[in-house]
């Protein structure tokens, strides 16, 4: 197999949009390190299944960072059309991917884990949830209200691409919730107690699965 | 507590949200207004709101 990245990044809405302004970080990140022919950047209108499907079947990557709305067995692409779910999810074949996407860790990264498809799936078995500044959309990067929650979840695909084990990505990630829970903790401002509860919300409900 | 008294303090922790902030909830996005409608109706949304306010009660505990 290849040392290749495969990262989706689609943007219709607030939410993606914010999820792929962030995740630009994790691909200048892999850039650097896999080289660029290495990274596989399917975005925008772009991340349909079909897409999705021949630039695993055609490049083979071993690392999968799916951005994206998701549902408990399912992720989805541009305008939610579903590019992975329950019958396809032999694409996943020997790969480690982190998926950060709603829901979708419960049963689809756990199926394909328990099956023997997946090497390791990182995602969440509940709501991935995050705060965000409403007087800000139009630039997420400059969004201080979101920065933490995405910060600490994009640790896991930047673990990865460095060469950590699934473990330790996803341990590296839950270092990074517990650090930004405790500054929030103490912070007087009023974001502080909704910025908190997404944290530690999100932390509570990240899993790694891993064969 | 009783389950009234706890989904009123899930409310009123709500209505401490500034009005700036949204959030980011499956494939839609809800403000301060949005939620506690929500909470008000007990609907799937406000069921889930309950749970990640009593997650960060219990959090608080240990921090």
């Amino acid at each position: 197999m290849s040392n290749k990245l495969l990262m989706t990044r689609p943007d219709h809405d607030d939410t993606t949009f914010y999820l792929s302004e962030w995740a630009e970080e994790v691909k200048d990140i892999a850039e650097n390190i896999l080289g660029k022919k290495d990274v596989l950047d399917l975005k925008k209108e772009r991340v349909t299944k079909k897409n999705f499907e021949s630039m695993i079947v055609n490049n083979n990557p071993t690392l999968l960072f799916l951005n994206g709305h998701g549902d408990w067995d399912a992720v989805g692409g541009h305008k939610n059309e579903v590019i992975l779910d329950l019958k396809n999810m032999q694409l996943l074949n020997s790969t480690v991917t982190y998926a950060r996407s709603c829901r979708c860790a419960k049963i689809l990264g756990f199926q394909a884990v328990k099956q023997g498809i997946s090497r390791a799936f990182i995602g969440y078995k509940h709501d991935f949830i995050f705060p965000y500044d409403s007087r800000r959309t139009a630039s997420p990067k400059n969004d201080t209200f979101c920065k933490h929650v995405l910060t600490a979840s994009n640790l896991v695909a930047i673990s990865l691409i460095r060469g950590k084990t699934p473990k330790e990505a996803f341990d590296a990630s839950q270092q990074a919730y517990d650090f930004y829970i405790k500054r929030w903790v103490n912070s007087k401002e009023i974001e502080a107690p909704t910025i908190l509860k997404y944290l530690i919300w999100d932390k509570a409900n990240q899993v790694c699965f891993e064969n | 507590m009783e389950d009234n008294e706890l989904w009123q303090l899930v409310k009123l922790r709500v209505e401490e949200m500034p009005p700036h902030l949204k959030i980011s909830i499956g494939n839609k996005e809800y403000d301060k207004e949005d939620i506690l409608k929500h909470v008000e109706e007990r609907d799937d949304i406000g069921k889930l709101i309950f749970e990640v306010e009593m997650t960060y009660l219990k959090a608080l505990k240990t921090l």
